[in-house]
């Protein structure tokens, strides 16, 4: 049966009487909205890929649990990046043990370990050798977690406002000024490396 | 986009925008990308999975501990029937000779007509023989004779000898020192 004209909640309710295509439509359509919001989180293509599909698989079991108060999206959205949060908690605290036994700020490593995971060479980033966008993205890696992933996820175009605060459990007028207060910490970092006089 | 004017009179992008629109490419690459394409054929493989077994134990030890201390709880109550009244108090705890004086005479009943220890002993009024099925398994019960406490004789009172009266010092005043006072 075609699935081109089936809304998601129609997908659903066939998923959960058992049609796995209907949820592999659902996969098709949400995978790429899945995939960078885990990216987003976690810094790193395939901790991402990894954990957007165990998003998949947990939505799929809870499927029964999705009450249609929000749009499917958002709420597979929340479960993407509640997923991708443990898995980032987890590698932090992985590091955290290898870097300094002794404990410090786990928000400073939670940075840390984004900035390192920044720096993981991805074929984009390979492709990017400008030095403006390098100290942008070391920018942006040093920002606290709570700064930067509204800065991320609000600049990938793939979100909007009210999905992003559902995935942070966060009021979108939080998310907004986090989202403002991201982008000056970084601009402020890249005057003060020198890219330009402040006006 | 907000510009300014250079020396040459040309326009010049604010350093600012030039820097959002800079943010906003490294972003993009940043949480750029597809997933893989087998993305959806893998997902699918994995839906047939059953959880990982290690994770339902991690998850359900709490739970199985609260559940076996709660079922260790009840059969110990049910282990213990309520004495019908007027029946021995066969399977009671024997308190030792410490305990009973810890507890001092004014705690320990009294020998009542059947000389036991009346202790957390359920009520008559209340007194309803509940059986559960795991108490019928439990073990007959031991029938030991009851403890019964004799009161102590009051043996004979200690004697202390009076002390003698000393008879009391007479002390006279020492005189004013004699010798030459400048």
């Amino acid at each position: 049966m075609s699935t081109v004209c089936v809304s998601d909640a129609d997908l659903v309710d066939r998923a959960r009487q058992g049609d796995a295509a209907a949820f592999g439509e659902l996969v098709d359509r949400h995978r790429t909205a899945v995939y960078r919001a885990a990216l987003a989180a976690l810094g790193s293509h395939a901790e991402a890929e990894d954990a957007a599909q165990d998003a998949f698989l947990l939505a799929y079991r809870r499927l029964d649990s999705f009450r249609g108060q929000a749009s499917f999206k958002t709420w597979l959205l929340t479960i993407a990046w509640h997923q991708a949060i443990n898995r980032r908690r987890t590698l932090s605290r992985l590091l955290r043990r290898i870097v300094s036994p002794s404990g410090t700020d786990p928000e400073a490593h939670d940075a840390a370990v984004a900035s390192v995971a920044v720096r993981v060479p991805s074929p984009e980033a390979a492709a990017a050798h400008e030095e403006l966008r390098g100290a942008i993205r070391r920018a942006i890696g040093a920002l606290t977690p709570k700064l930067r992933d509204a800065l991320l996820l609000a600049q990938s175009g793939e979100y909007s406002y009210e999905q992003i605060g559902a995935m942070l459990s966060t009021p979108v007028g939080t998310i907004k000024w986090r989202i403002s207060e991201a982008r000056r910490l970084v601009k402020r970092q890249l005057i003060g490396h020198g890219f330009g006089d402040e006006r | 986009m907000d510009s300014a004017m250079n020396d040459n009179g040309r326009d010049v992008p604010d350093v600012r925008d030039v820097f959002d629109s800079a943010i906003d490419d490294v972003v993009r690459d940043m949480i750029g990308g597809d997933p893989d394409p087998s993305f959806r054929a893998r997902v699918m493989e994995r839906l047939g999975e059953r959880p990982s077994p290690w994770r339902s134990v991690w998850i359900l030890s709490p739970v199985a501990v609260a559940a076996v201390l709660f079922f260790a709880v009840i059969v110990q109550r049910d282990a213990t029937p309520p004495a019908a009244p007027g029946a021995p108090t066969g399977a009671r705890p024997v308190l030792s000779a410490r305990t009973i004086s810890a507890v001092g005479p004014a705690r320990v009943a009294q020998p009542t007509g059947a000389g036991t220890l009346e202790r957390n002993a359920p009520s008559a009024q209340t007194g309803t023989l509940f059986l559960s099925p795991v108490a019928a398994l439990a073990p007959a019960r031991l029938e030991v004779p009851s403890l019964v406490i004799t009161a102590m004789d009051s043996g004979p009172s200690l004697q202390v000898p009076e002390l003698e009266t000393l008879t009391p010092m007479a002390v006279t005043p020492i005189g004013e020192p004699q010798g030459d006072r400048r």
